[in-house]
Parts: C-alpha cells; sequence; structure tokens
C-alpha cells in the first residue's frame, strides 16, 4: 500500500512537470499565429484606436512574461481564459463538449478491446488456418483503412443505402438517456443515444481494434512457445486456465500500454470522426475554433487532451506493475 | 520384482519442418520398472528430451508422435477399459490410443515432469506457491472426476474467491515446499519465481513434479545449469524421494556422472536411437558400443592429470530425414568404421554375458540371438530387468 501511495506522489509530481510545459508550449503557440485576435474580436469596419483598446483590454501588450504568468496562474486555478469568438468562459465551453468525446472515445475504446483480445487468441490458438488468414487480413484491412474514409463510407452504406442507422449528430447524452430511463421509465433516450453511437464508435475504433488484434496476436504466439506454458500442460492444468493464467497475462502487457497511450489518442484524434459525424465533441470544437483563430479555445483543448495523456499513462504503468511482478513501482 | 511400468514399443517422434522431415526420435524401445531410474544420455541434439516430452504427450506442432506404442501400467484404467479394448493390453494401457482428455489427465496425476531450466518453466508472474497449489488442485479436480472449462472458469473469475487453488491445495503445496528442502516454506510459497536461486527454484521444480504424485517422474536435465554442490543436492533429493514414493524416474542428461551416481540402468541415445541399454556398471565398465567408449573417454578425472581427454570429433548428425545417412548414424564419427557400417542399420542386440545390457554396434560381440529386436506389443524380456540376467 505504501508502495502504490509513493508511486502515485512521485507520478503525479512528474506529471505535473510535464503539464506546466504542455501549458508553456500551448502558450507559445500563440505567439506564432500571424492574425491579430483583437482585429478577429472588431467589427470589420473598427477604427484602429477600437483595435488598440481591445488589444489593451486583452493584455496583448503586455510584455510576454506578465502574460505568461499570468496566463499560468489563470490555469493553476483552473481559469482558461475567455473565448475570442463568443467571450465565453473556455472552461465551461470545454466542460460542456467534453461528455461527447469521451463516451466516443470510451465505445471506441470498449468496441476494440471486445473485439480485438479474443479475435487475437483464436487466430493465434488456430494458427495457420483460415480463420487466423480470415482475421489477419481483416485487421491488415483495419490498419490501413483511413478513419475518415471508413466513417464516410459506413454512412454511404448504412445510413443511406440501408437507412438503418441515422448519419450523423449526438441528440442526446448517455446521462440524460439514464436520466430519462430512471425518471420517466423511458428507454428510448438511450436506444436513441445508441443508435447514433454506432457509426462513429466503429469509425474511431476499428484502427484502434486492428492494432490490438496484431499486439494480441503476437503476445499470445510468443507466450504459446514459453517453456512455462507447457509445464503447465505437463501439470495437468485445464486448457482455459492455461490460456487466461499462463498466456494471456504477459501478452496483455503491450495490449494495456498501448491502450493506454491510445485513449489519449482517442480524445485528441478523434477530430476528423467528429467533424464527420457532426459530433458536438472536443475534435470539432477544436477545428471550429482553429478556423476562428480562437487562441485560448485552442490552448484550453490542448491543455485537457494533455492531462487526458499523462493521467491514462500513469494508470497504464500502474496496471502493467499489477500484471508484471518484475516491473516495480517507480 | 522388477515389473515394468511403462513399455514404448517403436516409438518414432517427427518435426514436419520447412527444412524437411526430422527423424527427432527414431523408432527407440525400452522399458521404464517400477522404482528405478532409468537414465537416457547423449548429446545435444539427440533426441532426449523429445523422447520425454513424446511420453508426457507434449509435443506440439509441427511435432507429432507418427508411429509406435506407449503401454503404461494402469491397472484401473485398464479394468475400465475392458480387456476387449485394442487399447488394453493385461494392466496395461496404450496411451497412444487413448482420446486427449483421458491422456490429459495422467499428466498431472501418474506423470511429473521436472524441466531443465526452472528459470523459464515457472511462469514469472505467479508466486511459486500458487503454481505448485495449481499443480496440487489438478490433480485433486481430476481425481474428484470434474470438468474445468470455460464456462467454470468464468464463475471462478466472477465469484468473490476468483482462484483456481483452494487453501488445501495451497497448504500441501508448503508441505511440499518442506519436503524438497527449502527453508521457511511459509514464505518462500508466496515469493516470485525470480526472488528464488537457481538450486532453490529447481527444488521448487521437484516439488511441483511432486504434487502431481507421480508413478514415473520425468526429469530433463534436472542438473544442467547448477553449481556442482548444488546438482549434488538436487540428485540426492531425487534419489530420496524415489526411495520415500517408490516412482520411476526417467532421466535425462549429458552427465554421465550423474548418472552413475543415481540410476540404475542407463541408455546411450544417438541420432535418435539408443545405441546401448543396459545396467549402469555394466555399461559404463564394458562399454559395448563405441560411440559409448567414447563418451566415457571424454570424461576428465580430476585425480588424474597425466589422462587425456578423446573429444569425438565432428558433431551430432542432422536429425533431417533426407540427409540421415543410410547405416549406422555414427558411423561417420566412429573410430572402428567399416563399409558395412554405412550400409546396415544396427539394431539393439543383447551382448553375450548379460542378456539386459544390449547394444546396437554391427561390430559389438551379440549373444546368439537369432531374431531381431522384437517390435511387437508383447513384453520382449530382455528389455526390463526381469530376463533372466546370464550374469546372475
Amino acid at each position: 500500500m505504501r508502495e502504490e501511495v509513493q508511486f502515485f506522489v512521485s507520478r503525479s509530481l512528474q506529471g505535473i512537470v510535464v503539464i506546466w510545459g504542455i501549458i508553456t508550449a500551448v502558450f507559445m503557440f500563440r505567439f506564432i499565429s500571424p492574425t491579430n485576435p483583437a482585429r478577429l474580436i472588431a467589427p470589420d469596419d473598427a477604427s484602429e484606436e477600437l483595435v488598440r483598446a481591445i488589444e489593451i483590454d486583452l493584455g496583448l501588450n503586455d510584455p510576454i512574461l506578465i502574460q505568461y504568468v499570468s496566463y499560468l496562474t489563470g490555469v493553476v486555478q483552473g481559469d482558461l481564459g475567455f473565448s475570442y469568438s463568443t467571450n465565453t468562459p473556455v472552461r465551461g465551453r470545454i466542460i460542456q463538449v467534453l461528455p461527447a468525446t469521451l463516451e466516443l472515445a470510451f465505445a471506441a475504446l470498449i468496441f476494440a478491446v471486445i473485439v480485438s483480445i479474443p479475435l487475437g487468441i483464436i487466430s493465434a490458438t488456430h494458427r495457420g488456418t483460415k480463420i487466423d488468414s480470415v482475421a489477419n487480413l481483416t485487421s491488415l484491412g483495419g490498419v490501413s483503412t483511413p478513419n475518415f474514409w471508413l466513417a464516410i463510407m459506413l454512412v454511404l452504406l448504412i445510413s443511406v443505402q440501408l437507412g438503418l442507422l441515422p448519419t450523423s449528430g449526438r441528440p442526446i447524452g448517455l446521462g440524460e438517456g439514464i436520466r430519462m430511463l430512471i425518471f420517466q421509465a423511458n428507454i428510448g433516450g438511450l436506444t436513441t443515444w445508441l443508435s447514433h453511437m454506432i457509426l462513429p464508435t466503429i469509425a474511431l475504433g476499428t484502427y484502434f481494434m486492428a492494432l490490438l488484434f496484431r499486439l494480441t496476436r503476437n503476445g499470445v504466439l510468443e507466450e504459446l512457445g514459453k517453456e512455462y506454458v507447457l509445464a503447465a500442460r505437463g501439470k495437468g492444468l485445464p486448457n482455459p486456465l492455461i490460456m487466461y493464467r499462463y498466456v494471456l497475462r504477459n501478452s496483455l502487457t503491450p495490449v494495456v500500454t498501448v491502450t493506454g497511450l491510445q485513449l489519449g489518442g482517442l480524445i485528441g484524434g478523434s477530430v476528423v470522426v467528429e467533424a464527420v459525424f457532426a459530433w458536438p465533441g472536443i475534435g470539432r470544437l477544436f477545428i471550429t475554433s482553429l478556423n476562428l483563430s480562437d487562441w485560448p479555445m485552442m490552448q484550453g483543448v490542448l491543455i485537457i487532451v494533455g492531462v487526458g495523456y499523462v493521467v491514462t499513462n500513469i494508470f497504464v504503468d500502474y496496471i502493467n506493475s499489477s500484471l508484471n511482478p518484475q516491473v516495480e513501482l517507480a | 520384482m522388477t515389473k515394468p511400468i511403462i513399455k514404448v514399443r517403436n516409438l518414432k517422434t517427427r518435426f514436419f519442418t520447412e527444412m524437411g522431415q526430422v527423424n527427432a526420435v527414431d523408432g527407440i524401445s525400452f522399458d521404464i520398472n517400477q522404482g528405478e531410474v532409468l537414465s537416457v544420455v547423449g548429446e545435444s541434439g539427440s533426441g532426449k528430451s523429445v523422447t520425454g516430452l513424446s511420453l508426457m504427450d507434449l509435443i506440439d506442432s509441427p511435432g507429432q508422435i507418427t508411429d509406435g506404442e506407449i503401454w503404461f501400467h494402469h491397472p484401473d484404467l485398464a479394468a475400465e477399459r475392458g480387456a476387449a479394448d485394442d487399447a488394453v493390453d493385461g494392466e496395461f494401457v496404450n496411451l497412444r490410443s487413448l482420446h486427449q482428455k483421458a491422456r490429459r489427465s495422467l499428466c498431472g496425476t501418474e506423470l511429473g515432469m521436472i524441466f531443465q531450466d526452472p528459470g523459464s518453466a515457472f511462469h514469472p508472474a505467479l508466486t511459486v506457491g500458487e503454481q505448485i497449489g495449481e499443480a496440487v488442485e489438478s490433480r485433486r479436480r481430476i481425481a474428484r472426476g470434474e470438468d474445468y472449462d470455460v464456462k467454470e472458469m468464468l464463475l471462478d473469475l466472477c465469484s468473490l474467491r476468483s482462484s483456481f487453488v483452494s487453501d488445501e491445495s495451497y497448504d500441501e503445496a508448503i508441505g511440499l515446499l518442506e519436503q524438497v528442502d527449502i527453508p521457511d516454506p511459509i514464505d518462500r510459497a508466496d515469493e516470485y519465481p525470480h526472488e528464488f536461486s537457481g538450486g532453490m527454484l529447481q527444488r521448487a521444480m521437484v516439488a511441483q513434479a511432486l504434487a502431481s504424485d507421480p508413478a514415473v517422474l520425468i526429469a530433463d536435465e534436472p542438473t544442467t545449469g547448477l553449481d556442482v554442490t548444488i546438482q549434488a543436492g538436487i540428485i540426492d533429493l531425487l534419489r530420496e524421494l524415489q526411495a520415500d514414493t517408490g516412482m520411476s524416474i526417467f532421466l535425462i542428461t549429458h552427465n554421465i556422472g550423474v548418472v552413475s551416481s543415481i540410476a540404475d540402468r542407463v541408455a546411450i541415445m544417438y541420432g535418435g536411437k539408443f545405441l546401448e541399454l543396459g545396467p549402469t556398471d555394466r555399461v559404463f565398465e564394458k562399454p559395448a558400443n563405441p560411440y559409448t567408449e567414447g563418451l566415457l573417454n571424454c570424461l576428465p578425472d580430476p585425480t588424474d592429470a597425466t589422462n587425456i581427454i578423446e573429444p569425438i570429433h565432428g558433431n551430432v548428425p542432422s536429425l533431417l530425414d533426407h540427409e540421415m545417412p543410410a547405416g549406422c548414424s555414427y558411423a561417420d564419427r566412429c573410430p572402428a568404421v567399416t563399409e558395412e557400417c554405412t550400409e546396415t542399420n544396427p539394431s539393439l542386440q543383447p551382448t553375450p554375458e548379460t542378456a539386459n545390457h544390449l547394444v546396437a554396434c554391427i561390430h559389438a560381440e551379440t549373444a546368439e540371438s537369432t531374431t531381431t529386436f522384437p517390435v511387437a506389443t508383447t513384453t520382449p524380456s530382455v528389455l526390463s530387468d526381469g530376463g533372466a540376467s546370464a550374469d546372475e
């Protein structure tokens, strides 16, 4: 227990350093941008005086160091600044769209894990058979298909041609759906939510699924050749138990690592998929802000994604060390 | 007194690789008697380990046992199947004709195995006690006739205990660790393999094999890679355990010193075949095959500095089917080779003085046995100690 506390404290301290780096880098990005935010905010026919006044109001004329310190103190206190385009707090806007992205990311993650791991095991244990070839081919397809293309094809085939599922949008969140179920005994909310989730989930999760499939298959194949698996059979252990306790355990270490890394990637990388499905998530928010040169908003999004990466990685290391006692918590 | 417990007849294990067919075990026949230590000696790549794995039925694709019979003394199973069954001969059951499930359940109850490298034969992420406990538990479950399949495993995982090993089995595992002289067995059981020293881990490996309460223990190079002092400890331990439990030991090794200190009988293996088989003293005192002689000449004598070690020149032959010589596999390294050797493949024949001392060499003096080595399912008396020895 003490080890665990130590681990989390020391890793959190390291994480804070990384996050500080992210904030600094993100802050610096603004100065690369050629656009003057004051001019964006001001009306087209605004006079120079008005633009100057807005610049002063935004603090753009202060020395960089002062701007940096005031931004940093703001972020530390949870204040990500105000959007240039809507003049509303960035934090509020991010909190508003974050659930949509998180839902999609987790759904894609769960889809990928649930499909890839059993498929990887079956493929490895039936090495060289037709099942293996089909699974391999599918995964090759999954890895090499760009997700925006897959997304468009899914929409064309399933929504437009077959009319089975809605094309885009997210009319209702998961939390709202559950609330409808509990308080109004109406399952309609959840089914609507689900029907809008399916296609984006597949589009976002397929690449990841194919990746995990390959990792699982290779890991299981490698483990199957280990002498301790032979020894386990020699002592009469039942096959399912050998598979679970002896084979999967070690072959899952890379799977867990990649899952953690990709979860961060799923949050940040859903930009294109969100655009195709008009998904009101953080990716779309980022694209919109980019088009408007809404720097505070973009900075806020990048910081949130960065924090997500750092936190998931700490947990991934923890899970790995509990899977393998030779990896010490440090 | 000496009744066989395993009768192996014409066992052939092949590996079908991209390079071609590998005849790792090429038609060997032998008996393991009850309560004896039979040792197989040979260089690396002679097929010793594959013989052991074949007995355990642990040959994996691309390998396969292609021919032969393994008769195992199991009166209960024989009675259960009935004498009319093709797989039954008296009290013996042919393991090769059992269904996979029945075959598997014998591993872990009647047959136990010690692996060469305990560091890789234990799972690194499970404690030693747990792994030995699993062996105990699976023996118990097989004894109770319980099935354990995906369904049972999922139920186990969902239950609060979520463990395959019961407390009793874990306690028995601690007892086994004590039996193999591991100090502080309760604490050590909770440690992982990488926290053990090599010798201690080999002891734990022995304990794991004992968990099956085996009638035959297959020990694949149990002392290789250990310090000499620790080797002696392991050999002592095996000897003690054998005396206590009366099990038979099939000891695979390339260490002749180990053989002479523990084995009752020894088989010299080369190129997938036995070249010589007989009582240990007899074989080492009066080797009948030039290869055995060559092996003995490779042994250094620490008390005699003038003793010259004579290495056997050349390498172990390739076991690839299409590269195997037509005649004796040892012919191209043998100092006594003649033209005939490269043409005729010798079979095991009894030597004139001792009927249970067999040799496969066309130049060796053999008794006037008219038939070649029998491969039938009937027990040839010369294969076991039970045969009338000429020197008794």
